[in-house]
Order: structure tokens, then sequence, then C-alpha cells
């Protein structure tokens, strides 16, 4: 499905959604998981966010996607205050932060079929959707497998192409590369900037060079406290 | 003992293992022999008593009695079939199953000291409901010490042919076991009301040694220990006939089940036992129409993916709505036991149909997958088990008419029912247990927080049985029950709403 404005139900979201993050902080009793960040990302920018383990990169993507709150600071995406009960900031939100919740009893292009369906999109537009996904994701020989028969680099690979399967703005990745080989990593390196190059904006953590080099416009670099 | 030497050698060096512990062994023998003094000893001889007043006598000297007995027994022999290819009664840990079973000796000795433990606690659980239904009609006065003695030696003979079934179903390949489980099944019920159905199943043979004041029946006796003897043989080949991996997998399940377990996350053991899907993946599970057939259809096509689930769910509901339905034509003194009974079937029934609110429940803790909302989703999911409500739930509560039940009980028994859908929706969203509850209570009992933790993990379970006693409350009018059961579904919704907007 991809970038949001590709669909009808999204014409009343805004087109020219941006990232903006003013002092944002994270402590847990006292303890710093995030030090202070701020920057400003125009639509249509792809930034790798960099830093050694424990910088708060995913707690950075977490505080964004909203699903922790910020101790200090504020984040807008697309001009609006971060807040997951927002249903039109859920709509502008999409991407793959830790855990995926695979359907159990589904097999992988109905998953992606029922992703598209869920956002408004018919059957038929949906399942034509899936069988892209699973193209651009080289997962179309596996199209009938269940999640739990895939190896772990496939699983990954479903992973994103969950993510993407729905509509939004704002693509939040972390560590997308985890799992994958050097042919699949550019594979996804491919999907995403292709992605940024029609519009999405995308934050992703990283700690592969080559991956950043090839997707990323700028760099966020996040300080360990 | 073992006849080989490799056996022999591992067998002393677990001993010698468990010898060290020797003090911790002692402990829970004592603890063991504590709770059977004083909970075991006062539970039986309750239920003894409870079941030798003379309402209960009369329903067990019912004419029918035998025949529900057989087809008990057989559903029980068609359960453990089914229940082998989970865990079945040849099981070790998985570093023995490795060491022990992985080696070059025949499985047929390797696994036949697990298998006879196992036959042997099914046999005495068996043998412990004999005694005390027995008792309870020597105590009323309506059999025999003898017949008593017969029913219990028959007793211990069905038990290990439901052994023997279970190792079947550790054995024989997935498609096999199940169809000999559905042929099972239909025979037994077949068998339990066609005249003369009890003269040709060994659990009929069973039957009709049940305890009555005539004398025992003989030959069904001597049959059954045929059969026995008979099924007896098959049983070197069907321990030679499991598959290594297999072994592997349920030990690895098993013990992964225990570790989540002991860490008081019965929702984590319980997903160890959900079996995955391996067939239908070329079925259309999303197909053109509104979304909610659409989820409807897909919920539908997914649960079909796991025929045994879908076909034990779909059974127990029709027990459950029987029994649901069936208190006011029980004796009062066990209406209470029916409702418990159905509803507690009901509640694990509609487990097999509540894949769609876990997965709703999981999706709603992140980044949103699906555009539904939360609320929407778990309205869509809900469709598949209001619907097994609805046509296997109802399909009981309606055989339960041919028996005396009357309509309103009917109805009673399906808002109940649906009523257990929404605890379903509860207790998938409840998320992971406060770690508060870890927190030591010392009473003079002891500490009382384990007590917590067993209590907010059965929650679900324990609601549902409050409830389910209520259906049989003498000061809860019929029409009151059915205002006050939906708005109970509402509070339970509400509360579950809230779960999910603090999970966040």
């Amino acid at each position: 499905m991809g970038n949001s404005h590709d669909t009808d139900a999204a014409l009343d979201v805004e087109r020219s959604s941006a990232v903006r993050v003013e002092s944002l902080a994270v402590s847990i009793d006292g303890v710093a998981l995030l030090e202070p960040v701020s920057f400003d990302i125009p639509a249509g920018t792809a930034v790798a966010i960099t830093g050694a383990n424990g910088a708060g990169k995913t707690t950075l993507l977490r505080v964004l996607a909203g699903l922790v709150p910020p101790t200090a600071g504020s984040a807008h995406i697309g001009e609006r205050p971060v807040d997951e009960r927002s249903p039109a900031f859920r709509r502008m939100v999409a991407g793959h932060i830790g855990h995926t919740s695979f359907a159990r009893d589904l097999t992988l292009d109905e998953q992606l079929t029922m992703v598209g369906v869920s956002w408004g999109s018919a059957v038929t537009s949906s399942s034509e959707r899936a069988t892209a996904l699973l193209d651009d994701f080289g997962l179309s020989h596996l199209r009938t497998r269940f999640a739990h028969e895939l190896s772990s680099g496939q699983t990954q690979m479903f992973s994103l192409a969950l993510a993407i399967a729905r509509p939004f703005d704002v693509l939040l990745l972390d560590e997308p590369e985890q799992r994958l080989d050097t042919e699949r990593r550019s594979q996804i390196a491919g999907i995403v900037r292709g992605l940024v190059d029609d519009g999405t904006t995308l934050l992703f953590a990283s700690h592969n060079a080559k991956l950043i080099d090839a997707v990323s416009d700028r760099t966020v670099s996040l300080m360990r406290s | 003992m073992a006849s080989d030497p490799t056996l022999r050698r591992v067998r002393q060096l677990r001993r010698d293992r468990q010898a060290q512990s020797e003090s911790d062994l002692n402990y829970t023998i004592y603890a063991v022999v504590l709770v059977l003094l004083i909970v075991g000893v006062p539970v039986i001889r309750m239920a003894v008593l409870g079941l030798a007043s003379p309402p209960v006598v009369s329903l067990l000297e019912n004419a029918a009695s035998p025949a529900v007995l057989a087809a008990a027994t057989g559903l029980l022999i068609s359960a453990l079939l089914v229940l082998g290819r989970m865990r079945g009664p040849a099981l070790m840990d998985p570093f023995r199953s490795a060491v022990v079973a992985g080696n070059h000796l025949p499985r047929r000795h390797t696994l036949r000291r697990p298998f006879i433990i196992s036959a042997a606690q099914l046999v005495g659980l068996l043998v412990v409901v004999a005694l005390v239904l027995s008792s309870a009609l020597v105590v009323a006065g309506t059999t025999t010490a003898l017949a008593v003695v017969t029913f219990v030696a028959a007793t211990v003979l069905v038990g290990i042919l439901a052994a023997i079934a279970w190792l079947a179903g550790q054995s024989l390949s997935t498609r096999t076991s199940t169809q000999v489980a559905g042929a099972v099944a239909l025979v037994s019920l077949a068998g339990a009301v066609i005249p003369a159905g009890l003269l040709v199943t060994p659990w009929g043979w069973f039957a009709l040694l049940y305890p009555s004041s005539e004398l025992a029946a003989w030959p069904a006796l001597v049959g059954l220990t045929i059969a026995v003897i008979a099924a007896s043989l098959a049983v070197p080949r069907l321990l030679d006939g499991i598959r290594g991996p297999e072994l592997s997998a349920q030990a690895r399940r098993w013990t992964s089940a225990g570790t989540f377990t002991a860490s008081a996350d019965f929702a984590g053991a319980l997903a160890q036992f959900r079996a995955l899907p391996t067939t239908g993946r070329r079925w259309r599970a999303v197909r053109n129409g509104p979304v909610a057939v659409v989820v409807f259809g897909r919920d539908l096509v997914g649960s079909l993916r796991t025929p045994e689930r879908f076909i034990t769910a779909a059974l127990a509901l029709l027990v459950a709505g029987f029994l649901l339905a069936s208190p006011s034509v029980v004796p009062a003194a066990v209406a209470w036991m029916t409702a418990l009974l159905g509803g507690i079937i009901a509640f694990l029934a509609l487990g097999v149909w509540s894949d769609g609110f876990r997965h709703a429940a999981d999706t709603a803790a992140g980044l949103p997958l699906y555009g539904f909302g939360a609320a929407k989703e778990f309205a869509l999911h809900a469709t598949l088990p209001v619907a097994g409500v609805l046509v296997f739930g109802g399909a009981g509560a309606l055989t339960a008419i041919a028996v005396g039940a009357s309509p309103v009980s009917v109805v009673e028994a399906l808002v109940f029912a649906l009523l257990v859908v929404t605890v379903r929706i509860l207790n998938a969203t409840k998320g992971q247990m406060p770690l508060e509850l870890l927190t030591p209570i010392p009473t003079p009992a002891g500490d009382f927080s384990g007590a917590l933790v067993m209590m907010w993990q059965a929650d679900a379970l324990l609601l549902t049985s409050v409830l389910s006693l209520l259906l049989t409350a003498s000061w809860l009018s019929t029409p009151l029950l059915l205002v006050l059961m939906p708005v109970a579904g509402a509070v339970v919704v509400v509360v579950a709403g809230h779960n999910l907007r603090t999970a966040r």
C-alpha cells in the first residue's frame, strides 16, 4: 500500500508530513534512556538514527510511535503532537519496532491482504498489493507459507513487508538489517529508498554503514549518557 | 529392570544424581501425604456422601447410566488419541529424549518405562473416580461389594486400554490418529443410543459392569480382558513407531510450558500447546464481502486449518450447551455441578476461537498494523465465537429439551455462553502479571502471594465458574438473569477496554 497519499482515505491527512523533535528526553527513576535531542525533518527525507548500544535509538523511535511517553520535551509528526490515541496520528505512522505480531492461522499473502482490507481497500486490490509486496521482498515463493514456517531472515523480511502493507506518511524502522544477509540488506535498502523517493518520511535506527549510506539523506547521532 | 547394559548405566547415573536431592524427595513425600490427609480424604468423603444422597443415587441408578458411562469412556479414549499428538504418555525430558531415545536401542525398551508410569497414573486416577462412584452406591445400599470390586477391576482394564489409545495417538500420524479418534467418538455416541450398542465395544462391556444389584456381566469382564491383552500386544510396535523429532518437540514444549508455569505465565504455557496450522494453506481465507463477513471468513478458515482444535471446540460447545441448559432437569443437589461443568467446558472450548482476540490484543500493544481500531477489531473477531455458540452451543442446548429442559433454559444457556465470549475478550487483554503480586504476604498458614498469583492466572476461569453457579441460584429469577447477564458482559468488555488502554 505504501505511502498513504496513494489512497482515497488519506486525502484528509496532511501531505507535507514531517517530524519535529524538541529537547526530547526519556528517563526512568532518574536514569536517562534518551538524552535530550532535537531535530527537524522535512517530508520525504530519510534519516538514519545512529549511536552506540544503549544510546536511546529504539527509545526515540518508540516515543515517535507513541508507544512511550517522553519525560521532557516534545515530538510532532505532521504538525500534530505524537499521540497514539489520535486516529489521524495512527493513520500517518507505520513501522517495525521490535516484536511483530503475526496471524498464526493465515498465510503470508493472506496476512498482507488482511492489512490492506483493514485500512479500507477492497480485497482484490489488497490481494494485488500483497502479491507485489511479496515479489518486492523476494517472498513470492513463500506466499502460501505460515509465518511459523519461515527462517529468521525470511521472518524479518516479512515483518518489514507487513509494516509497509498499510498506508502511512512516516515510517519508523528499528534496525531493519537484523538477521539479513548482504543481498537482502541491499534489497531492503532499495525498497525503503523507493518509498522515500515517493514522499515517505523515514526514520531508521541502524548500525550498518552500507545501509545508512544507501538510504539516508541525513543522520541523527545519539550520545550515550 | 532394564535388560540392556546401556539403559542400566544411564538409569544408575540418574539414580546417583537423584540421591543428592534425597531431602527434597522426602519433603515432597511429606507434603503429598499431608495434602492427601488434610485435603484429599475430606474431599473424597464429601464426594461419596454427596453422591450417596437419594436424588443423586436415583440419577446414578438410572437405566441410562451404563449408556452414559459407555459414551463418556469412548469419548475419553477418543480425546486421549488426540492428546497423544500434543503430549504422549511415553515422554521424557529433552535431555533424556536426546540421549536415551536417540541412541541405538529400540524405543520399545527406552520408552517403556515412561509409558508404564504414565499409564499407571492414568489408571490410578480412573480407579479413584470409580471407587468414589461405587462407594457412594455401596453407602446407599444399592449394590454389593462384589459388584464394586468387579467394576474397579474393569476400570483398571479400561484404564490400560485408554493408556494404549493415548500411546497410539503419540505414535500414529496426525491424520490417522484424528480419523481413529473421530471414529471412536462416533461409535461411542452411536453405541450409547442404539439398542444393544453396549455389546459391540470394549468400553460398552466396561459399562455393562457398572455396579448394580444384579449379577455382574462376567462375559463382559472376560471380553474386556481379552481386548486389553490384544491391545497390549501392539504396545511395543507403537513405542517403536514414535518419531524422534516429535518426541523431542513434545519434550521441549513441555519443558517450556513448565518454565512458563514456574514463572507464573500460564498464558505462555498454554500457547505451547496451541496447535499451529499445517493444512489448508491453499484455501482462500480472505474473500470479497462486507468487512464483518471478511473477518468471519478469515477466522473460520483460519480455525479450520487446525481441524482437531475446531472439532474439539465444536464438540465441547455441544456438551457445554447441553449441560448449561440441563440444571433444571437434574436433582437440585447437583444442579450446580452441571452448570459449573458446562461453564468451564464452554470457557475452554471458546479458547480455540479466541485466537482473533489474542492477535488483536497483541497488535494493539504495538504500532498499528490493522486500520480497524482496537474496539472494532475485537468486535469483528467476536463473530466466529458467537457463531460457534449459536450453532454448536445452541444444538447442545436444544438437545437438552429432549431430556426435559425448558426452552427458557435453552435461552439462558445461550446468553450465558455469549457472556463467556466477553470473558474470553477480557482474558485476551489482561497482559503481563503485575510484579506486585509476587510480593510475599506472610500469614500463619504460609506465604499467601502464591494463592494471589494463582487467582490472577485463573481469574477468567474463576469468573466463568462464579457466573455459571449463579445460573442455578434460586434467588435469581429467569427474567432477572436474562437482564443481568448482558449487563455483566458489558462490564467485562469495559474492563477489557481499560486493560488495552493501560497496556500501551
